[in-house]
């Protein structure tokens, strides 16, 4: 399984390292224009400045650490994906849906609530002669929520 | 004394008591479900206390604060999720005990721990809150930036797996605090121009997403592993006897005492409190090894400091009206909006409020000794239905409640991003907590050494002129220097034997 | 099972149906639905609790027949004003902000806050701030203090929120005695300020009456109060004026919609504010926090944020010039 396995972990920390690397560059990029004044010793700039070359040490020092550490797990790379990351995904996808559909209150909440929770039991599930199920545990909820920011707090949903 | 009992009798009305109790199994139960915490639930009882007399609204919040800090055991030991962040340390050791099919002895230990923390934090609370206030007072810029720095060192050295990514994760933390108009010169900084990041992350979408978003996805990724379902759901039976008391008398006293005098610092809560006392219980043990694998001491040392430090951190506010931790600032808002002041002058103007913050931290620590005892049956179960259909319940859950929290769909998303970003970091064992705390302090830390120096026009003498600040200092310089140190040997020690 | 399947599907169907029906008609008489007031603040500061005290007021006296919310957004101030300004401009959304938005165009334009984004509904009372100090301090009264900082230059330590309102009334005290000169320090309002105070990181700072009536702390000084006259609330409190110091500028607090609101939610929520601040509950409150119980609208209200933002604009140029030096 990926998690456990160790070269693809190495792997993903390198590529990752690397982001970071990166991150601490373009940190520095926008952190420098930032404009000293007199008026304090330390200006608005110097925490972003001085975290930048954290960033950047750190993350150079890991990647050289890792990167000595490849050669000898070389040649075994191959972590196969979970046979969940496609679910993983679409879960994704439809909370972002989810998301954009309550935030433009294309829908009742209620509802927009129940068709999200339906859809993604229905996927994680597998199973689809449970819908009626999944249905009833979305609309449930989404009107317990409802309920509960009309009349206990105030949500704008 | 007199307004002691008046107002511990006073708690036994009904309504009061009604309150404590709500408060109080609430509270265990948002804390035990990962993507609830405490500070969600108290934040969302905000606006409800508002409309409550403030003897009521502080024994709702205290309450649910108690239940909520250790609530966050049962899933940290069940699920590897810490249901708050002061139960991350807990985790560590709560989880493979479990997985060695100790999940009751694991809980057992956990809430007797807790039950005796938070009982030594009202101690503390209630015995020395004004001698400690002087203390507390002297506390300036310089030693509270020191007392921050030495926060974020122990935090990286104590993260699980390397401490080099310890220290990385903090410093990407400390990165996302800083985006926003910085306070001092109005100056918008690193937002690259979206007016949204004007006023930095919110801290919710940054919790919420790394401790529930992220762990959710990562659940579904591993839906098809079996290897994680084995810890046992029989969580009924109360695993501790008397030979316990004798063992863990020890580790529990010295917990609580660390726990509560970091309680008292200012801004750094359980979280805090749960590492140094664990860092301070593998120091000093016969079987240091065992820290991480499943360690008894580990998940006592945890457990009774983060209970402890809810006491303590109350000593601040009540004597100050500084909040000792994040759950501090939520409850002087509550205050607050109830036109009273927490401060040295709270027993004498609000002698009523004051005593009640008092009084209830003791009745809910034996109302949560009672839930948890019964009610972690129930919790596992909870936490035991199919994970397939709690998963989009608990996201419907992070949506609704960083929405109802901060009002922007904004910060939803940035829930999500934090969810992605944590999902993907953990896999490659990145650690969180660094990143969470370094997100936490750092504020602190900037404008403390940045007042600081305004005060003195630039003279960084102060930090080193002062001997508890330059202590700490140093302890911190040691904590960071040394992964670096580590590391650089290890590298050169590899390429030799390359070579 | 499906039977039970069509019978779900058929009900989902019936609610979509229903609910979208009930969501899609236009603005028949206002209000027919809850308001939300955006308080760019946190909850329990000054502005939360007089924006609550309003909502309060409002519900118990029967004056909305909906209930007006209010919803903190936290952060920067900008960010609940920026919101607030691209909200739909339907009649239920509402800002409440003070002269920071006016300060802040000037001092930090980055924000990108200005008040004419808004559509102006009221202004309901108006405050002062106060200079407080220690009361281990040995300044009995504000020429006291001045005078000490004139000559001691520097070693007095005094809290602002940089570029903020109580920055502008710091500036404004200080142009009216030349030679003063405290040793700034960014602390931040009133709130942040007490505990610095206590501790003794500060030796003076500034604050507003409503801080200092919720701290009722005897360790806290008050030299003076900006205000044109004394508040009943501080009776003891002399104004700059009457201690010979010709500054004192006050600060309004204001309601705003998004423009395009229409006018008859502007008209409805601006009288119902009127009949709110003219309840006795709500005197009293106003009092009691030391605040005033003026209250303008309509063309009145444009004119007099006009004179204000002609007051501010001189002294936010000159915090920004002391903050770029």
């Amino acid at each position: 399984m990926s998690r456990d396995n160790a070269k693809g972990a190495l792997f993903l920390e390198i590529l990752l390292t690397t982001l970071l690397l990166v991150v601490g560059f373009a940190t520095y990029q926008v952190a420098k224009p930032i404009p000293d004044n007199a008026f304090e010793p330390l200006g608005a700039g110097f925490a972003p400045r001085a975290i930048s070359y954290c960033i950047i040490g750190l993350a150079a020092l890991n990647l050289a650490v890792r990167v000595f550490e490849l050669p000898r797990t070389m040649g075994r790379i191959g972590a196969m994906p979970s046979s969940r990351l496609i679910d993983t995904v679409a879960v994704l996808a439809l909370t972002s849906l989810y998301v954009w559909i309550v935030a433009g209150k294309a829908l009742p909440f209620t509802l927009s609530t129940a068709l999200f929770v339906t859809a993604a039991m229905a996927i994680l599930f597998r199973n689809l002669r449970r819908l009626p199920v999944y249905a009833i545990v979305g609309l449930g909820l989404g009107y317990a929520i409802q309920l509960a920011s009309s009349t206990v707090f105030y949500v704008d949903i | 004394m007199e307004g002691f009992l008046a107002s511990l009798i006073g708690l036994f009305a009904p309504k009061l008591f009604f309150l404590a109790v709500i408060g109080t199994v609430g509270g265990v139960f948002v804390g035990s479900i990962p993507g609830l915490s405490g500070t969600m639930l108290i934040s969302l009882c905000l606006p409800l206390t508002f409309y409550m007399e403030p003897v009521s609204a502080v024994v709702l919040l205290v309450a649910i604060y108690t239940g909520s800090i250790t609530g966050g055991l049962i899933s940290a030991t069940l699920m590897r999720t810490p249901g708050t962040v002061s139960n991350v340390m807990t985790t560590l050791d709560a989880f493979p005990l479990a997985q060695k099919g100790q999940a009751q002895r694991a809980l057992s230990l956990g809430i007797a721990a807790s039950f005796a923390g938070s009982i030594f934090g009202w101690l503390a609370l209630a015995l020395l809150a004004k001698p400690l206030s002087e203390v507390a007072i002297k506390v300036g810029t310089a030693e509270l930036f020191a007392l921050v720095v030495l926060a974020m060192a122990l935090i990286s050295s104590v993260s699980s797996g390397s401490m080099l990514k310890g220290l990385l994760m903090g410093a990407i933390g400390i990165l996302l605090a800083l985006p926003g108009v910085d306070p001092t010169t109005g100056v918008s900084r690193l937002t690259l121009g979206a007016w949204q990041l004007n006023g930095g992350f919110h801290i919710l979408p940054v919790l919420i997403g790394i401790f529930a978003v992220a762990p959710i996805l990562g659940d579904i990724l591993d839906l098809d592993d079996r290897s994680r379902e084995t810890q046992e759901r029989n969580t009924r039976k109360f695993l501790f006897n008397f030979g316990d008391v004798k063992r863990y008398w020890g580790i529990v006293t010295r917990s609580s005492i660390l726990g509560t005098i970091v309680g008292i610092l200012p801004g750094v809560g359980g979280n805090v409190a749960s590492v140094v006392a664990y860092t301070s219980a593998r120091v000093t043990s016969k079987k240091p090894e065992a820290f991480g694998k499943g360690s008894e001491e580990g998940i006592v040392a945890s457990e009774s400091a983060n209970n402890a430090s809810v006491g303590g951190a109350l000593i601040p506010l009540i004597t100050l009206g500084i909040p000792g931790s994040v759950v501090d600032v939520l409850l002087i808002g509550a205050l607050m909006m109830h036109d009273i002041a927490p401060g040295p002058m709270l027993f004498i103007t609000n002698a009523r409020v004051a005593w009640t913050l008092v009084t209830t931290l003791l009745v809910s620590s034996f109302l949560m000794l009672i839930t948890m005892i019964y009610a972690t049956g129930p919790i596992s179960r909870l936490i035991s239905l199919p994970k397939q259909g709690i998963l989009p319940v608990i996201l419907v859950f992070c949506v609704i409640g960083v929405y109802a929290t901060t009002n922007r769909i904004f910060d939803v998303w940035m829930m999500l991003g934090f969810g992605i970003f944590g999902l993907i970091f953990e896999r490659a064992r990145f650690p969180m907590a660094p990143l969470v705390v370094g997100f936490v302090l750092a504020p602190i830390a900037e404008k403390s050494l940045r007042s600081g120096l305004m005060a003195t026009s630039g003279d960084i003498w102060m930090f080193l002129s002062q001997p508890l600040s330059l202590g700490l200092l140093f302890v911190s310089a040691v904590l960071f220097i040394w992964p670096i140190v580590k590391a650089v040997h290890e590298w050169t020690s590899t390429s030799a034997k390359e070579t | 099972m499906k039977r039970l399947l069509g019978t779900t599907l058929s009900a989902v169907a019936l609610s979509i149906g229903a609910l979208v029906a009930a969501n899609t008609d236009a603005l028949a008489e206002w209000p027919e639905r809850p308001i939300k007031v955006i308080v760019p603040y946190s909850p329990g500061g000054s502005p939360d609790q007089l924006t609550r005290k309003f909502s309060a007021v409002l519900a118990e006296n029967n004056i909305m027949s909906e209930p007006v919310n209010v919803v903190n957004v936290q952060g920067h101030f900008s960010v609940g004003a920026t919101e607030a300004k691209n909200a739909k401009p339907d009649g239920y959304t509402f800002l409440f902000l003070h002269a920071a938005l006016m300060s802040a165009e000037v001092v930090n334009p980055d924000s990108g806050v200005s008040w004419r984004n808004y559509a102006p509904v009221a202004k309901t009372s108006n405050f002062g701030l106060t200079i407080v100090t220690h009361a281990d301090q040995p300044y009995a009264t504000l020429p006291e203090l001045m005078e000490a900082t004139a000559q001691d230059g520097h070693d007095i330590k005094f809290g602002v929120n940089l570029g903020a309102i109580n920055h502008l009334t710091y500036i404004d005290l200080m142009d009216a005695w030349p030679g003063s000169d405290f040793k700034l320090v960014q602390a931040g309002g009133g709130g942040k300020q007490y505990p610095m105070l206590k501790g003794g990181q500060l030796q003076a700072g500034i604050m507003t009456s409503q801080d200092i009536l919720t701290f009722q702390d005897p360790d806290i000084r008050v030299l003076g109060y900006s205000g044109p006259a004394r508040l009943n609330a501080l009776p003891d409190t002399p104004t700059f004026r009457e201690q010979g110091i010709e500054a004192g500028i006050t600060y309004d607090y204001w309601w705003f919609a998004p423009i395009g609101t229409p006018q008859e939610a502007i008209d409805g929520f601006s009288a119902a504010l009127e009949k709110a601040i003219q309840t006795d509950d709500m005197k009293n409150w106003l009092e009691a926090k030391g605040l005033t119980d003026d209250f303008l609208k309509g063309d009145a209200l444009q004119a007099d944020l006009e004179a204000s933002w002609e007051k501010i604009v001189p002294i936010a140029n000159k915090a920004k010039a002391a903050l770029s030096k």
